[in-house]
């Protein structure tokens, strides 16, 4: 139109410029500019002057009014373009907010979530936008964290590394929300920065649900390290990982060094008694090689040095597939308890001797008492009897008639002495068939507590073969319990490490079984003597025990006999006859008084 | 006090008490063999029950007896009055049980079977003690039935002598005339049946305590 007013070709060009800057910014930029060069040149050129005056300023006016309108019209529209329509599906269809910036770093473009969110519309972020510098972030960061955002986003426009911040951002109502911005710059073919193109996700659910975890872990934490309980975590390899604070109070652990070791269990191990450390190892060995949960008690190393018994338990954890990822432990100072325990068995058997010693001593008052009746009589009959043979003259009348006395005094002494035995010895019932390894093994068990609070270690080599024989159950239990209780009491004065116990059975050609207990004391002063009544080596001992044993093996036609050990100790060996249970070859048990 | 000596001439006796048949038997038979006579009980209620002689003699007692023993046996004599020496002879003697009986008053604590020496050894000392005992308690009946006697101002007059105050000063203190203190003075001392001042204060000292 332009073009058929003036007459002039220009007016053309400014169209096509128009139309080329429709299609590319840049490209028809260039050509609006390269459009009215020519343009100029052509209506400036002296053989072309028709008008030269007047037509040619308008001309050149309404050219330069229409390439600012269209670029004016260009802008407008492609900013919509950009935002509604036109701008390709990368930047506004992604979710969340997302943004552009120029590679000075100022913003370029913004999507429409942004501007929701923000609650601001197209012109007012336009003109935010356009203001060239960063007011921006002031008005729509949190106050707090504007500073190290703004500081992360000036670092990467000018290193060109992405962007990866964290911040509160102002929503349309006032409240901040937590969003993670994210940025890379977008690169030409030589690699220099072109843009950046950013997407801001909402964290602000993610944020406060991690600081509930985050308490809720420390609750946690502080749960554990304040149950009054020593709580240990140890992987399926056997290497601690975790001590709780009262354990490492407890046991002065540097929680810093730990896991100390790199070997199986050898780091906790070292902090047991010397005495348990094997069994511990080989607690803990067997039952992480079963995956059982485990319970063991030992002594612990206390920070101070002391030894203390705890009782440790384990389980195992496992995931779905049944394969162990850890092992949680929880230990249990229990050394009061079992002192207290000790204390308590050591009265109890104090309390039994007493009982025994008092018994015996009241006893041995009535023996004294019905024996001493009778030989008072004799005494006193026996002086008559020779004052009477003495005087003058001889009264033979008299000393006859207490000759007699003394004589039926002597017979009442001796009845109180059968009524005695006879009160002491007891009749069994009929021996059964025996299994003596049962019976030991029962004893051994009976004995446990006594074993382990006396330190001794126990050492069982029983026969399989073993042939039975008939005993009285009783009877046997009280001999074997006997030995046991002998050789425990005869290993109280050596070492602890030495302490050991050892219970053999065998059969024997001479149709016998042989029971041997051998401890490791200092051994027989006289292996002849311990079998008589009332000889005893022990300060406290009644010297009972070892010839009731014998009292009840003879009755049962085998015999006990003792021997010192090469190396040390002492060795008590009985041996019964292989026999059928029959009630006819059995005798009463011998009285203690044989 | 030659008036006593004719009544110490009872013959001693022992008196037995235990449960044992044979052991009274028997001791009975030995001291008999000695010429000490004996009776005997089987408990301590026979012993409180009975009539026992006036005559010298000594209890011998078991410890362990059924019912009451002997050393409750003991405490009841003493309460009764019966001062005849124990010896005790017991099958079961412990420190304790002689001390208690040493310190009640027993002369002998013996363990049975004793020596029939030592038995008849602490008979006759118990037998003895018990002679003494009876003499002087003999005497001080004596004395009492005479200072019974006495007339209130001379029994006065006897408290001031045995103190050793002069005639004058009996006179001063009772307020009377220096010849009628002399006057009950020879009066007391011919009641008293005593020949001199030893005498009178030698009566006067076998008295009992609560009457001096």
């Amino acid at each position: 139109m332009l073009a058929l007013f003036t007459g002039e070709p220009s007016g053309l060009l400014v169209a096509i410029a128009a139309v080329c800057i429709c299609l590319g910014w840049k490209a028809g930029l260039a050509a609006t500019a390269a459009g009215g060069l020519i343009c100029a040149l052509i209506l400036m050129a002296p053989g072309y002057a028709v008008e030269p005056g007047l037509v040619r300023f308008v001309a050149f006016v309404a050219a330069t009014f229409g390439l600012w309108l269209v670029i004016k019209i260009f802008r407008t529209i492609s900013f919509y373009d950009r935002v509604y329509q036109g701008a390709g599906p990368n930047v506004t269809d992604i979710p969340g907010l997302g943004w552009s910036a120029y590679p000075d770093g100022r913003l370029r473009f913004v999507n429409s979530a942004v501007l929701d969110y923000l609650g601001v519309t197209v012109e007012e972020m336009r003109e935010i936008m356009d203001a060239d510098d960063f007011s921006w972030w002031l008005r729509f960061v949190h106050p707090d964290d504007v500073d190290t955002s703004m500081a992360q986003w000036r670092h990467s426009v000018e290193t060109g590394e992405p962007m990866l911040a964290e911040q509160r951002l102002r929503r349309f109502d006032g409240s901040y929300r937590w969003f993670r911005d994210s940025g890379v710059a977008s690169r030409d073919e030589r690699g220099r920065i072109v843009g950046w193109y950013g997407h801001t996700e909402d964290i602000d659910d993610r944020r406060k649900a991690e600081a509930a975890l985050r308490q809720s872990e420390r609750e946690l934490r502080l749960l554990v390290d304040t149950v009054p309980t020593m709580i240990w975590l140890m992987t399926p390899a056997g290497l601690p990982y975790y001590f709780n604070k009262r354990f490492v109070d407890w046991a002065g652990i540097e929680s810093a060094k730990e896991p100390r070791g790199t070997r199986q269990f050898a780091s906790h191990v070292e902090l047991f008694h010397p005495d348990d450390r094997a069994a511990v190892k080989a607690v803990f060995q067997k039952s992480f090689a079963r995956g059982e949960a485990l319970q063991h008690k030992a002594r612990l190393c206390r920070k101070d040095g002391e030894y203390r018994w705890i009782d440790s338990r384990f389980e195992p954890l496992r995931d779905e597939d049944g394969t162990i990822v850890r092992w949680y432990g929880v230990n249990f100072d229990i050394d009061d308890q079992v002192r207290a325990q000790e204390a308590l068995r050591l009265a109890d058997e104090r309390l039994a001797r007493a009982l025994r010693a008092a018994s015996l001593s009241e006893l041995s008052v009535s023996i004294a008492h019905e024996l001493n009746q009778p030989l008072q009589a004799v005494v006193a009959n026996a002086g008559a009897f020779q004052r009477w043979l003495t005087a003058d003259p001889p009264n033979f009348d008299h000393a006859g008639r207490v000759a007699q006395k003394i004589i039926r005094n002597a017979d009442a002494a001796a009845q109180v002495i059968g009524r005695i035995r006879s009160l002491f010895s007891k009749t069994e019932g009929e021996p059964q068939p025996l299994d003596l390894n049962a019976l030991i093994r029962e004893v051994c068990e009976l004995m446990g507590d006594r074993l382990a609070s006396s330190r001794v270690m126990l050492e069982l080599d029983l026969d399989p073969e073993l042939p039975a024989t008939a005993a009285d159950h009783v009877q046997m239990e009280q001999v074997v319990l006997n030995l046991v209780r002998n050789g425990i009491e005869a290993m109280q004065d050596v070492s602890t490490t030495a302490r050991s116990l050892r219970i053999v059975s065998r059969g024997q050609d001479d149709g016998t079984v042989e029971v041997e207990v051998r401890d490791r004391g200092r051994g027989l002063s006289d292996p002849e003597r311990i079998f008589e009544a009332f000889y005893t080596t022990k300060p406290d001992g009644m010297g009972m025990g070892l010839p009731i044993c014998r009292s009840i093996v003879e009755a049962h036609y085998g015999r006990v006999w003792a021997k010192n050990v090469e190396g040390g100790g002492a060795s008590i060996i009985f041996s019964l006859p292989i026999r059928a249970a029959d009630p006819s070859a059995t005798r009463s048990a011998a009285t203690i008084s044989a | 006090m030659g008036v006593a000596q004719s009544e110490t001439a009872e013959c001693p006796m022992a008196i037995l008490v235990d449960d044992d048949a044979e052991v009274r038997d028997a001791l009975k038979e030995l001291l008999n063999s000695v010429g000490i006579e004996s009776i005997s009980f089987s408990s301590t209620q026979e012993v409180l029950d009975a009539e026992l002689p006036d005559r010298p003699a000594c209890f011998v007692l078991d410890v362990r007896m059924p019912g009451q023993s002997g050393l409750d046996l003991q405490h009841l004599l003493l309460t009764k009055g019966i001062q005849t020496p124990v010896v005790f002879l017991t099958g079961h003697g412990d420190i304790a049980m002689s001390v208690q009986a040493m310190k009640t008053g027993a002369v002998d604590f013996l363990t049975k079977p004793v020596r029939d020496q030592t038995f008849l050894d602490a008979v006759s000392v118990a037998v003895a003690t018990d002679k003494a005992r009876r003499a002087a308690s003999t005497a001080a009946r004596k004395t009492m039935a005479l200072y019974e006697t006495l007339t209130p101002r001379e029994r006065e007059v006897l408290r001031f002598v045995v103190a050793g105050a002069m005639n004058k000063q009996i006179a001063f203190d009772l307020g009377i005339s220096e010849i009628t203190v002399k006057l009950h003075r020879s009066n007391m001392m011919k009641k008293m049946n005593a020949r001199s001042l030893t005498h009178l204060l030698g009566a006067w000292q076998s008295m009992p305590a609560e009457m001096r």
